[in-house]
């Protein structure tokens, strides 16, 4: 079975926020409402959008969204007009010298079962696969 | 997110947060963390149980307070979010193990 929606987002931190009630219908589109996935998709969606507002800066200030169901897995594709993605190296907190900024590409990662960047033409394309589990009676 | 701020005799500041510390509200917190600190209020408790959301903006805001504040002498230490969701962004990034985290802020006070 294959479902596939989408939304488009403003290119700010305020626009983000529709991430989560977003998903929460697609969970329950898709047959999975209530299942406690639904936070961990959210922060890593959430992540990947943050990423394209502080660096990506699309031009027409737009983050394209879309979520299809595979089976038990969400597959999610962040598509932008802004600047090529250029990753940056992050390291494992160093409790004695903290770093304070990376995190949120290494927060998507462990989160999602595969992630992908690459460019299409002028379009940042992220695409992130999430296995999803069952709402626990 | 509202952010209450108080005193305790100990000469610790605490701070209240509620709702989501995201990109949106980071700017915020790091603000107030700043003034604080600066004044030299430097021993500094935030009860994040009530925040139901934390992204890594909002972790890095409270990164930042506790990196300034260890460097003036003090600390910043927290009160675990109740909140899964919420506290995920902490387990993952292992800051659950750098930050001083109790489940109750009176608590957190005391071992001052």
């Amino acid at each position: 079975m294959t479902e596939t929606t989408g939304i488009k987002l403003d290119a700010t931190y305020l626009g983000l926020r529709e991430i989560g009630p977003w998903l929460g219908r697609v969970f329950v589109d898709f047959g999975w409402a209530d299942s406690p996935s639904l936070g961990a998709v959210e922060l890593a969606v959430h992540e990947l959008a943050t990423n394209v507002v502080d660096h990506a800066d699309p031009p027409d200030g737009l983050i394209r969204v879309e979520a299809q169901r595979r089976q038990d897995d969400l597959a999610i594709r962040l598509t932008d007009a802004g600047r090529p993605f250029e990753q940056t190296d992050y390291a494992a907190p160093d409790e004695n010298n903290p770093q304070e900024r990376g995190y949120g590409l290494m927060i998507a990662e462990q989160l999602a079962t595969e992630i992908e960047y690459f460019r299409d033409g002028d379009i940042n394309v992220w695409s992130a696969v999430f296995a999803i589990e069952a709402v626990r009676s | 997110m509202e952010i209450l701020t108080g005193s305790h005799e100990r000469a610790v500041t605490t701070m209240a947060l509620d709702g989501r510390l995201d990109a949106l509200e980071a700017g915020q917190l790091r603000g107030i963390l700043s003034e604080t600190i600066e004044r030299g209020d430097v021993n500094i408790a935030i009860d994040l149980s009530a925040v139901d959301f934390v992204d890594s903006a909002g972790l890095a805001a409270l990164v930042k307070g506790m990196k300034d504040a260890r460097q003036a002498g003090g600390d910043v230490k927290l009160v675990a979010p109740k909140s899964a969701d919420a506290m995920r962004v902490f387990e993952l990034t292992r800051f659950d193990r750098v930050f001083e985290m109790a489940s109750e802020l009176s608590s957190l006070v005391e071992k001052w």
